[in-house]
């Protein structure tokens, strides 16, 4: 902006100057006119004076030749007072007439400064008066000198011949200069003025341009240098010379020639210049000052990146002007960078290729986002085509009233049984008569409109031609299409409707089992009490019969007889029958407890299992101390379940444990505890008689007993545990060594707030 | 003796009834006993409906109730009886087959005097019942008023 206001500045000086000059020449001119004009006047006045004096003189003395002097005298005199009168022309014109006396000029006449009378004597070489003496010594002319005061002024002379006087016409040079020198003033300072004022003007009018200009300036500077592109500025006009020289336009494979030519690009390699980078060059090819980039081609490209220049070269020997392209290039660290180039020359320099301008945008992030895009793009690609659900696309037609296919893949392709080709582009409501009926088409315009997904559940498909069961996912993609990705779930739900009435069933079975369980458990005791009670009135009759018998007189075999059906055969009879009852009341009692198990609802809770085993300890306390069992329990977790039914699941466990203890050694019950996961697992250890093998799997089936003669007991246990840990989602396995032991482990879920240790 | 209890016993099985009516006799008790065959007889009998006998006002009863019976079952008949402002004054034995520790819960619940488990066990039963005739030669019982 300063610049240009200097040069405006300069330019109004310049424009005085001239204006000056021209009215310096114009009044010079003028002034030379002037003076020519005057000079002439001057010269005509002088002459005609002179030539009047001559002639007057010339009357006077054809009167009297012989008094020359007195005539001369009168002659004179009658010119001094003809000229009395005369004040002179001008300011400062007047006539001056001398005459020579001896080595001096006497004038006889001078108008102005000093009287006519006063007839004042000048030496004849002095050097004023220089008129009168040329005048004097008979020449004629005009000139400009000093008169006889001195001062300097333009003369006409001319001699007098007749009476031997030089006659001078003469005016005062500052008289002529005056008037010029005035108006040169004047004019001189309208002009200064004229020009002060329009370069004010100018200024005032030239100034928002020069703002504007350098705003310009400077947005297109700032511009050059913030943008996010990396600009160069390069001349190839050295090139372009250089490819003239070559003569080769007749080629017509440039590119091959260039192949063949590798010196000419490397020759015009060194004769490219940078000549302005931007700030964001600096950044791309990572340097610090411009300097590091601007003059040779070689500090931003390296030479692997000839295949670029190539393609500059062949741009300017087809005379073109814009090439884009893509280059890679190496930055320093050695990793790509990926540049998309525009190689441009602007119109000013189409001939010249003086000025061109490279632009270069890193699209690094952009090529391997492209390249990671087309990755995904295929591995959703494939994903979408061998996905097992369908996936369909639509586009809304008729303000959403229907929908048109766009997309459809092979899942889709295989559950509708349709090809993809054949229902591209047509309505969902003519390729699926049934599909308003089952509401999707009004879930694609809810999700349509609203950009919600939505899920329709399990639904019935029909239309007549087709029977299925669809579940449909909706969802909106951003481009404004709907996405449907389902699956034909006729086969599952089918399976799901077999499955849940199997269940039912099931749920009925097994309540109409446990009522079985019950009912005849329950109903089988009534006929047992008869059983039993009657056997014992047959007891008792029995007592009574023998008692009467005693009494009666019989003979000894009969006696002997009666007593052996008395004393043997009926008490055994009954022995049996009531041994019996015995056992199938205990199996009944046993089968309703099973059943009761089962009919429990439980009342699930955090369970302090040290508490717990702590009370079944004190209650077997006695049965320990009488077969010297040591019971050792360490720190157990809590559990989740029904506190009745765990500690019947403990007091099992342990009860058979010491049931089944080795009687040749002292027993020892461990029990121990952990947490596994989301699973408190517990481990009860015995060093009892253990169990074979093959009993393994057994020892949990209902009334299975190790030795039935050896201990008390319905067979129960084990199934009771097993059945409570069912109901817990709970697990019982058991490891044993014959002779050596048996360890039971029992899982069961952990408690919510796991707090272990004893509380 | 007006006064004199009658037992009602309801079951509908006659064995039981024969050898709960001995074993009372065995412990002593000669009280009327009057037995029904279901909880149908039981309440005609309570609520005199029906034909045949019905109860008579002024004289004290217990009922000895077996759960598992034909047609009204004893828990229907204990809650009707002890929904009767008047009838739900004479004691209530339960005697059932089970020891459902539910069952005896709900017998209990609805205002039943006693709850007896019939045990196969005869030795155990005879001891029961036993137990049952003393009590009841102890107890003083209310008598049953009602209209009629």
């Amino acid at each position: 902006m300063i610049k240009l206001k200097r040069t405006v500045s300069l330019l109004i000086t310049i424009l005085i100057f001239i204006t000056l000059i021209a009215g310096g020449i114009a009044f010079a001119i003028l002034f030379q006119t002037s003076v020519k004009q005057q000079k002439e006047q001057l010269a005509q006045t002088a002459r005609s004076q002179a030539r009047l004096i001559e002639s007057m003189a010339m009357a006077e003395l054809s009167h009297d030749e012989f008094c020359a002097d007195t005539l001369r005298k009168s002659t004179i005199n009658q010119i001094v007072a003809a000229h009395r009168q005369f004040k002179g022309f001008g300011q400062s014109g007047e006539f001056a007439i001398a005459e020579r006396v001896g080595g001096k000029m006497v004038f006889i006449m001078k108008h102005r400064l000093s009287s006519l009378e006063q007839h004042d004597a000048i030496a004849f070489n002095s050097t004023h008066a220089e008129p009168m003496r040329r005048a004097l010594n008979g020449l004629s002319g005009v000139m400009t000198g000093l008169d006889y005061r001195g001062k300097e002024v333009l003369a006409a002379y001319e001699p007098v011949a007749l009476l031997d006087l030089g006659i001078v016409a003469k005016i005062d040079l500052k008289e002529i200069k005056e008037p010029f020198i005035r108006a040169g003033l004047i004019s001189g300072a309208c002009a200064v003025l004229l020009i002060i004022l329009g370069s004010s003007l100018f200024m005032l009018i030239t100034n928002p341009l020069i703002r504007r200009t350098a705003l310009n300036e400077k947005r297109f500077r700032d511009l050059f240098e913030e943008i996010p592109v990396s600009i160069l500025e390069c001349d190839f006009s050295r090139v372009k010379e250089y490819l003239d020289t070559l003569r080769i336009e007749g080629e017509t494979d440039f590119d091959e020639y260039l192949d063949e030519h590798a010196e000419v690009i490397e020759k015009s390699r060194n004769l490219v210049i940078v000549t302005d980078v931007n700030q964001h060059s600096l950044d791309l090819f990572s340097k610090h000052t411009k300097d590091e980039l601007i003059g040779d081609l070689n500090k931003p490209f390296s030479l692997a990146d000839n295949k670029s220049l190539k393609k500059h070269i062949i741009a300017i020997l087809n005379k073109e002007s814009l090439i884009e392209e893509e280059l890679e290039i190496l930055s320093p660290d050695g990793s790509k960078i990926f540049l998309s180039e525009r190689w441009s020359v602007p119109p000013t320099d189409k001939n010249t290729y003086s000025k061109v301008l490279i632009s270069l945008l890193d699209i690094t992030k952009r090529k391997q986002a492209e390249k990671e895009l087309s990755i995904s793009e295929v591995r959703f690609r494939e994903l979408f085509d061998n996905m097992s659900s369908g996936v369909a696309i639509y586009e809304a037609v008729e303000d959403g009233k229907d929908f048109v296919f766009r997309d459809f893949n092979k899942g889709a392709e295989r559950i509708e049984g349709i090809k993809k080709h054949s229902l591209i582009g047509k309505k969902v409501s003519e390729m699926f008569p049934g599909a308003g009926e089952l509401g999707i088409i009004d879930i694609f315009y809810r999700v349509w409109k609203t950009g919600d997904p939505l899920n329709q559940p399990i639904s019935l498909y029909s239309d007549g031609v087709i029977q299925s069961w669809r579940e449909n996912f909706v969802y909106k993609l951003p481009s404004g299409e709907v996405v449907a990705v389902y699956n034909d779930v006729t086969k599952s739900k089918i399976a799901e409707q077999a499955r849940e009435f199997l269940n039912l069933e099931l749920g009925v079975k097994n309540k109409e089992l446990e009522q079985i369980v019950y009912v005849t458990s329950h109903d089988l005791r009534s006929p047992l009490v008869n059983i039993q009670g009657f056997s014992k009135e047959l007891q008792i009759s029995i007592d009574s019969l023998k008692e009467l018998f005693s009494g009666v007189d019989v003979s000894v075999s009969e006696k002997m007889k009666v007593n052996l059906i008395l004393e043997d055969d009926i008490p055994m009879a009954l022995e049996y029958i009531v041994t019996s009852i015995k056992k199938m009341d205990s199996l009944l009692s046993g089968l309703l407890r099973l059943s009761r198990f089962g009919r429990v609802s439980l009342m699930v809770e955090n369970l302090d299992i040290n508490r717990i085993i702590s009370d079944i300890v004190t209650f077997n306390e006695y049965s320990l101390k009488k077969t010297d069992t040591r019971i050792e329990v360490s720190d157990l977790p809590n559990c989740l379940g029904d506190a009745t039914q765990i500690n019947q699941v403990f007091s099992n466990l342990i009860d058979n444990a010491i049931k089944y203890l080795d009687p040749n050694r002292a027993g020892i019950i461990k029990i121990t505890g952990e947490t596994l996961e989301d699973l408190c697992v517990y481990s009860l250890e015995d060093n009892g008689m253990g169990i074979q093998e093959e009993h393994l799997t057994q020892i949990f089936d209902l009334f299975h007993r190790l030795n039935p003669e050896s201990s008390s007991g319905e067979g129960l246990g084990l199934t009771i545990v097993r059945r409570i840990l069912d109901r817990h989602n709970g697990k019982i396995t058991v490891e044993s060594n014959p002779g050596a032991g048996t360890i039971f482990t029992v899982s069961l879920p952990k408690s919510v707030q796991q707090t272990s240790g004893k509380t | 003796m007006k006064n004199e209890l009658v037992i009602l016993l309801a079951e509908d099985d006659e064995g039981h009834a024969t050898l709960i009516k001995r074993n009372l006799n065995r412990a002593g008790i000669s009280n009327q006993i009057i037995c029904f065959k279901d909880g149908q007889e039981t309440l005609d009998f309570l609520f005199r409906e029906g034909p045949g006998q019905h109860r008579e006002s002024g004289k004290p009863y217990l009922l000895i109730l077996d759960i598992r019976m034909p047609k009204i079952d004893g828990v229907q008949v204990l809650e009707r009886l002890k929904r009767d402002p008047e009838l739900k004054k004479i004691p209530v034995v339960m005697l059932t087959t089970t020891d459902d520790p539910r069952e005896v819960d709900r017998c209990h619940r609805l205002g039943c005097s006693s709850y007896l488990t019939k045990p196969v066990d005869y030795e155990r039963f005879v001891i029961a019942i036993r137990q049952l005739g003393l009590f009841l030669s102890i107890v003083q019982f209310p008598t049953i008023n009602g209209e009629g």
